[in-house]
């Protein structure tokens, strides 16, 4: 009979219409997916917990490998050993994310962060972030993160997790639940909470919650996937204020996301403000290192020759 | 003659309302920066002119000048609905070239994530040519649905939706998530149901059929002049499938069809699509059920230098025979990258098909090609 298959159609799209519960879209800026903590956003310098050092050594690797030539490093010696980092900017106008300066890194100093929100009203300034920017702490969930998307280097993940590497100090320092067999595997290590930075105590249920449940399932089919605060951002979130100036941890949540994405890395003495605006990388690496040393904060600048 | 663009159309005189129509290149039915110049009479077509070029970034030129690591970046970027099989057949070339190993494990991760992006691209295809048959949206909302599960495993295993740069030569870049292989098994098991949903919405409907059939009819004998490969190929009677014809990888191990229909025209291709969704279900499950533990990539020497000569690796992508021509010079970088790109080669044979029809079929008939102007401008 003729029509019978446009009927066929109509019914399911009826069907579809007439059963509530299967919503698949989430209204974004209100409700996030929680990403995998591997998600590939915007590479990020790990800083060691206990010094507050960027483990980088300015070996220039990442900038080596990078497809688009966004890193742009700049070193001198240093009188005691090795190379000082004077600058490390990332341009994320022309950054395609795609993880070969992670994989190249040597001395597991880079990870890619799950950063994705970057308008902005202009391209030269404002999408380029200096090293200060860029800081994320060494917590074992990015050290994991990092093994997981460095993926095939199977030696160095076996060197770290012995605990013997100096990079591996933060984690050998956590003594709770080194990611051993799974240490490629992010998000299956349950949080230490007490070597968290700031805010994501042990005693942070959603915190507790979002690293217990590891990643989530793909999809997203339930629409009641809100955003809680994520192993991630409270990591993202630390590398602004995360020497030791703690902040109340009610103020964080909400904002964690957005502060992470509009500026360098939430809130605190070397966040991202906004009479930046309009400054190159290099001046506000100027401002940073000088809020830097007014904060107390002597380790966070670049350390001079 | 068109001055501006350099393009010529043979003008018949003795049609003496004929009127020449640019569609495109911004034409939402042109699925990117495509322009046909189409010459009517009425409303018939009499003359096809494609134009292609306007998403061209000189990819070949730029993977000459990078390393063969770096490259694999740009293999994403042609075919962006299908990036895995561009990853496996750049990586099949340097794998040629160099005499690299792969693990057992990775040639079965290669399997799953290429069959599960040809399930992706297959659904982006079928809806979108159910938009341009007059479907407006609705196929494509229930194909894109199920698609972006495919995009969250590829989140799980590359940490990223489009774009993964998942399969390097020799192996892949990461291991597998546990989830991962947990959350494909669900996936596949209620795929079939959903492959059912899009056909309730299009195969059936008589609105459907009445603008597909018979319509772009491609005979066998052009389709291989015109090396036509692919689903289109396979629509029109020949049963040519790269994975079946010179199986690479390991898919000479698992039991599936290669679906042909003899009918050649609009709607056959798009059953030939719907057919072979199936089919790479069908070989999803059956990687899953025996995915060995191993490593994911072979010995390989830190920094790539594969011997002087040349290397072509070819594979069956979702639309058509994707091959990778490199040839090495004994540095980092390839002296020479080129792609065979099967959406490019199947569009040139668009004028034959397209003259006699109607412009409202040409948008139909473009729309059964599954063009991605990525690969066709590359």
């Amino acid at each position: 009979m003729f029509g019978l298959g446009v009927a066929q159609g109509m019914f399911t799209t009826l069907k579809h219409f007439f059963s509530l519960n299967n919503v698949v879209t989430v209204q974004y800026p209100e409700q996030r997916i929680e990403l995998p903590p591997w998600t590939r956003g915007r590479p990020r310098l790990i800083y060691d917990l206990d010094s507050g050092d960027l483990r980088c050594t300015a070996c220039g690797a990442c900038a080596l490998a990078c497809p688009v030539d966004v890193i742009k490093i700049e070193q001198h010696p240093s009188p005691v050993k090795g190379k000082v980092l004077d600058r490390f900017d990332l341009d994320m106008g022309g950054c395609i994310e795609c993880a070969l300066c992670v994989e190249a890194c040597p001395f597991r100093a880079i990870v890619m962060a799950p950063d994705f929100e970057f308008g902005t009203y202009d391209r030269e300034q404002s999408l380029v972030f200096n090293m200060h920017e860029l800081r994320i702490a060494g917590t074992p969930e990015v050290d994991s993160a990092m093994e997981y998307i460095q993926g095939v280097k199977r030696g160095l993940a076996g060197q770290a997790k012995a605990g013997g590497a100096a990079a591996g100090g933060a984690r050998a320092g956590a003594g709770a639940a080194p990611p051993a067999a799974g240490a490629t595997r992010a998000g299956a290590a349950p949080a230490p909470g007490d070597r968290q930075p700031v805010g994501a105590t042990a005693g942070d249920p959603a915190k507790a919650a979002g690293a217990a449940s590891g990643p989530r399932r793909p999809g997203g089919a339930t629409g009641a996937t809100t955003k809680a605060p994520g192993a991630v951002d409270e990591v993202a979130d630390a590398s602004g204020g995360g020497d030791g100036t703690p902040e109340p941890a009610a103020a964080r949540p909400a904002a964690s996301t957005a502060s992470a994405a509009a500026g360098g890395g939430g809130s605190g003495p070397l966040a991202r403000t906004d009479d930046m605006a309009g400054l190159s990388a290099a001046d506000r690496a100027k401002i940073y290192k000088e809020r830097a040393a007014a904060a107390g904060l002597g380790k966070a600048a670049p350390k001079e020759g | 003659m068109f001055e501006g663009a350099g393009i010529e159309i043979v003008e018949n005189p003795e049609l003496a309302d004929e009127m020449t129509l640019n569609m495109g290149p911004q034409h939402p039915s042109t699925h990117g920066v495509f322009r046909l110049i189409l010459q009517l009479e009425g409303e018939t077509v009499v003359g096809v002119r494609p134009v292609m070029g306007y998403l061209h970034r000189s990819t070949e030129k730029l993977g000459e000048a990078r390393t063969y690591v770096q490259a694999v970046t740009l293999t994403d970027r042609m075919d962006y609905l299908a990036p895995m099989t561009n990853n496996w057949a750049y990586a099949l070339a340097v794998e040629k070239l160099a005499g690299l190993e792969v693990p057992e494990r990775a040639e079965y991760i290669r399997v799953i994530v290429s069959e599960l992006g040809r399930i992706a691209s297959h659904q982006v295809a079928i809806g979108t040519f159910g938009a341009d048959a007059g479907t407006w949206f609705t196929p494509l909302v229930y194909a894109f649905r199920e698609r972006e599960e495919i995009l969250d495993l590829f989140m799980l295993c590359a940490g990223v939706r489009m774009n993964p740069s998942y399969i390097r030569f020799g192996g892949v870049a990461r291991d597998l998530q546990p989830e991962f292989v947990e959350h494909a098994r669900r996936f596949i098991d209620k795929m079939p149901r959903k492959i059912d949903e899009y056909e309730s919405l299009l195969t059936n409907n008589e609105i459907f059929q009445g603008r597909t059939k018979g319509i772009g009819l491609l005979p066998p004998e052009l389709a291989k002049a015109y090396s036509v490969t692919g689903p289109i190929a396979r629509a029109s009677g020949i049963p040519y499938d790269v994975r079946r014809a010179e199986p690479y990888g390991i898919y000479d191990r698992f039991d599936w069809e290669v679906p042909v229909r003899f009918g050649g025209d609009a709607y056959d291709r798009y059953m030939v699509r719907i057919a072979e969704m199936r089919e790479s279900v069908e070989i999803v499950r059956q990687v899953l059920a025996d995915l060995p533990e191993g490593d994911i990539r072979g010995k390989m020497p830190k920094i790539v230098r594969p011997p002087k000569g040349e290397a072509y690796a070819r594979l069956e992508g979702p639309k058509g025979e994707l091959g990778f021509y490199l040839i090495s010079d004994g540095s980092t970088s390839p002296y020479r990258f080129k792609v065979r790109a099967p959406s490019f080669i199947n569009l040139n044979v668009l004028g034959e098909l397209t003259i006699g029809h109607k412009v409202a079929d040409a948008v139909v008939i473009l729309g059964s090609f599954d063009i991605v102007m990525g690969e066709v401008d590359r």
